[in-house]
């Protein structure tokens, strides 16, 4: 047996041949020198002007010429601030429920809180054992939290504590996560039935009444998706690069729909189509009843990582790398608008009263741009107001990372983020900054 | 002697595979890997360091993968520029399975950042503790630390098979497999 120098060897051979075979193109040499020219002259400029802001001056300035797939830098929207803020302490990745004037959200330091939503106080929490990344879902009467350890709890809120009611054991696998693996699944409620996926691949029935499991479904990868429900129909996108379509009666598969590239975000549904995107690059819109292709949007050379809202026949997403918000007919995929913000806006988007929500997460140099909630016109995609939140505590696909992963929830008047800081921030909803009257 | 031009020419255009190899041992993705090269080449030449042979500018850039992988301030391409390799066109057929990886390889990747970087600098790069300590910025201490971790993983995984040295070895942990053995 060769010592673990030979072992890596073997790795480093492994690696090269694999990039040998399937390696994207890469900058030639003429980019870094290019690059390296530039970086220089920056360092030489900010070093004369004297100074550590004369120095960040010129980083941001080789920043803004960065180029971006068309349309503007930054939107124009002015910052808004926050109503209230509550200290979770711990990363929060799942969109937060509303329900009777709390507010619930599941958090990886493994407990579900329930704060007040007038002023974000911690009513109870509740410890699910393992990190929840999913949305905490009800059926009106229990609240349900499906943890990483694949234990599915259900509780009632009995105003200042959870009660339990019943748990789910349901995969022996813990989610194993890589540094983009940020979501988990959510248990969607399907008439008396959860569906939820698991790390082990399989999508899962569930009784809401008292946990008794009614069928699983097997897929070939680990299922960090939630499922969309529409015309009797539960659709569900797995690791594996499929999209299921299943009777929800019975888990029996009606189509699959291959995207070639895991399907890692939620997908929609919306008037018998069914939007989705993958960790490829196309969002597709697919036909409910039969998963046909009836159109494509390309998002390259990003991740279509974007999982829809639905406002007045449009659908609309984020985006990955491309930094944007686009709009589309959700019959026919034309586009209708794009926005563009600063960073990756992974969460589904909400709407309310004419206004998009969408929140977007930073790394890297991208961190010197403090906002990351964005409000949008709904009709035009014209930024209106945009709002910080804080650095990230843990989670880092490259570093320092800001800003939101889990989708922005309206009520009450109220855009709701869970954030990477810990923090729940609450911001005045509308279409004008927090405390300040529409713009002329 | 090459002026810094000529090196990163040839750094660019001969050596990118060998390095992207060996930023895999810390990725375990190809992707991340060229990635974490292409950061670490940036980083490596947007100063003046009198570069002027192709191995000197290389372990630079070793270095610099190493530091950049545990710091994780990848930037520039992560955002912007590298927007065509986060995404790979669809395909409607089967996905192909991903890249197998060999039981060493699967325990590294088992280990955290920081032991894995250390791992990989004491018992391949053979850097003595103090300057693995250097290159990723970390304390003398901390650095010993992360490797008597890391070795202690990489036994239990692996078995005591593969010659990681004694020097590192911390308190025992765990069963008879933590004890002491020459190579």
């Amino acid at each position: 047996m060769g010592d673990i120098r030979e072992s890596i060897d073997r790795i480093v051979e492994r690696g090269q041949r694999a990039y040998a075979a399937a390696g994207p193109p890469a900058p030639d040499s003429a980019f870094y020198a290019r690059r390296a020219r530039r970086a220089v002259r920056a360092r030489a400029a900010a070093l004369a002007a004297g100074g550590v802001a004369a120095a960040a001056l010129a980083v941001l300035a080789v920043m803004a010429v960065l180029p971006r797939p068309g349309g503007s830098v930054e939107p124009a929207g002015r910052p808004g601030s926050p109503v209230w803020r509550s200290d979770v302490g711990s990363e929060m990745f799942g969109t937060p429920l509303v329900s009777e004037g709390r507010l619930y959200v599941g958090a990886d330091d493994g407990r579900v809180r329930a704060l007040d939503l007038a002023d974000g106080s911690e009513a109870w929490a509740f410890d699910a054992g393992g990190p929840v990344r999913g949305a905490i879902t009800t059926d009106g009467r229990l609240l349900f939290a499906l943890a990483d350890d694949g234990v599915l709890h259900a509780v009632r809120d009995g105003g200042t504590a959870a009660v339990p009611e019943w748990r789910l054991d349901l995969a022996d696998t813990v989610v194993l996560r890589g540094v983009y693996d940020a979501y988990g699944s959510a248990p969607v409620v399907v008439g008396d039935a959860l569906v939820l996926g698991t790390a082990d691949g399989v999508v899962h029935a569930v009784s809401a009444r008292d946990g008794g499991l009614l069928w699983s479904f097997r897929t070939g990868g680990p299922v960090r998706t939630s499922a969309a429900v529409g015309d009797g129909v539960v659709f569900v996108g797995s690791d594996d690069g499929f999209l299921y379509a299943l009777d929800p009666a019975t888990g029996a598969e009606l189509w699959r729909h291959g995207f070639g590239q895991p399907v890692t975000a939620s997908p929609g549904f919306h008037d018998g189509v069914v939007v989705a995107g993958s960790r490829g690059t196309e969002v597709r819109g697919l036909d409910a009843a039969t998963g046909e292709v009836l159109w494509r949007h390309s998002l390259a050379p990003s991740w279509a990582e974007a999982s829809p809202v639905f406002v007045d026949g449009l659908a609309v997403f984020g985006s990955s790398s491309a930094g944007m918000v686009t709009a589309v007919d959700a019959r026919t995929g034309e586009e209708r608008w794009q926005a563009f913000v600063r960073g990756w806006p992974w969460a589904r988007p909400t709407e309310a009263d004419g206004v998009v929500y969408a929140v977007t997460v930073l790394t890297g140099d991208a961190v010197s741009w403090p906002y990351t909630v964005y409000a949008l016109d709904a009709s035009t995609g014209t930024p209106l107001w945009q709002a910080a939140t804080g650095d990230a505590l843990e989670w880092e696909p490259d570093g320092r990372s800001v800003g939101a992963l889990a989708g922005p929830v309206v009520a009450d008047g109220l855009v709701v983020v869970a954030g990477l800081d810990g923090f729940v921030t609450a911001f005045a909803a509308g279409s004008a900054p927090p405390g300040q009257s529409p713009g002329p | 002697m090459a002026g810094w031009p000529a090196v990163l020419d040839e750094l660019v255009e001969k050596r990118r595979p060998a390095l992207v190899g060996y930023a895999y041992v810390y990725t375990g993705d190809v992707a991340a890997a060229e990635d974490l090269v292409h950061d670490a080449i940036l980083r490596t030449f947007s100063k003046p360091r009198g570069l002027v042979a192709v191995p000197q500018a290389e372990a630079y850039v070793r270095r610099a993968i190493a530091t950049i992988f545990v710091n994780g301030t990848r930037r520039h391409r992560r955002f912007v520029e590298r927007m065509h390799l986060l995404a790979e066109p669809e395909s409607d057929a089967v996905p192909d399975s991903p890249v197998g990886r060999d039981e060493v390889h699967e325990a590294l990747l088992g280990l955290s950042p920081r032991e894995r970087a250390c791992a990989v600098l004491r018992f391949y790069e053979d850097l003595p503790v103090a300057e693995v300590a250097e290159a990723l910025g970390i304390s003398h201490g901390a650095a010993k630390r992360y490797l008597s971790d890391a070795s202690v993983k990489l036994r239990e995984r692996l078995g005591p098979r593969l010659g990681l040295g004694d020097e590192h070895r911390g308190a025992p942990v765990g069963g008879p497999g933590a004890g002491k053995r020459g190579k």
